[in-house]
């Protein structure tokens, strides 16, 4: 993006399918977890849900994927989130990562580049939101 | 564990201050590989956003689904180098009831073998509360947005 970005400009990203299988995989592949309600149905009903929900840390995957392709390695090293997860993810849900810059800024010599950042579902609700930082150049 | 313990929450149990045991692990190139194919982003940095430092760290301490993920902080430094070691140090930072729940805040920093800095996490918790199965309590927090 470089120098072309400015404040208001929004970003996005690939949507992404939640996958029964996609969630079952992202339960074992870093920590292996017990089954639970982002892996296991017969445990998301027990609890009273009618089917599997995905993590908090599923949407964070996705929005670092937004900032990797927009801010490379300003993103991969000094990049900073804070988001909350404010509605469910469902099992077969689609998910996009939106963002939208706040604020460039001088910092440590370099521009930095601050965002709103949310995922949305195929509804248009929103299911996660927050702010992240990265370098340009 | 004594007969206050058994009868106390989560929430009561988990004290400010207290330093989580750290633990260590590798992050494999075939980890890395997954992780990638998984998340279908070829350039993913940070597998360790399916780690849960700071998650994980608490389970250790606590057990399985005594902690409901609601929120995340993260800085990142460097990328997780496969192969590896990495050491994962975790605190309780906070704790305190909103609209009668009970959040807990966990710290984490990652550190690799040579002492490269991957990431600073924080974890917004929900913990259990009572009998009631934990994620109960988020989908009501959740319906009454």
């Amino acid at each position: 993006m470089g120098n072309e970005i400015a404040v208001g400009q929004e970003i996005t990203s690939a949507s992404h399918l939640i996958s029964h299988e996609m969630l079952v995989a992202f339960e074992r592949v870093i920590w292996t977890r017990v089954a639970n309600v982002h892996s296991d149905p017969v445990t998301a009903k027990r609890v009273g849900m009618d089917r599997t929900i995905a993590s908090g840390q599923n949407q964070l995957a996705i929005l670092h994927q937004m900032m990797e392709e927009h801010f490379g390695d300003g993103w991969v090293r000094g990049g900073k989130i804070a988001a909350r997860w404010v509605c469910p993810v469902y099992v077969d849900d689609t998910i996009t990562p939106y963002g939208r810059i706040t604020a460039i800024e001088e910092a440590d010599g370099k521009q930095r580049v601050a965002l709103a950042v949310w995922c949305q579902n195929q509804s248009g609700a929103k299911t996660g939101t927050g702010t992240a930082q990265a370098y340009l150049g | 564990m004594s007969d206050q313990a058994a009868t106390q929450t989560i929430y009561e149990r988990a004290q400010v201050g207290e330093t989580l045991e750290p633990f260590e692990y590798v992050i494999t190139q075939a980890m890395l590989d997954e992780y990638r194919q998984i998340v279908r982003n070829p350039r993913a940095a940070y597998p360790t956003v399916a780690g849960r430092h700071a998650l994980r760290a608490w389970t250790n301490r606590f057990g399985p689904a005594t902690l409901a993920n609601v929120g995340a902080e993260c800085e990142y430094f460097n990328p997780v180098v496969p192969g590896k070691r990495i050491r994962v140090e975790a605190t309780i930072v906070d704790k305190y009831l909103r609209r009668d729940k009970p959040f807990v805040i966990v710290d984490s920093t990652s550190v690799d073998e040579d002492g490269r800095m991957i990431e600073k996490s924080r974890l917004v918790g929900m913990a259990a509360k009572g009998q009631k199965p934990l994620f109960t309590e988020v989908q009501k927090k959740w319906e009454t947005k």
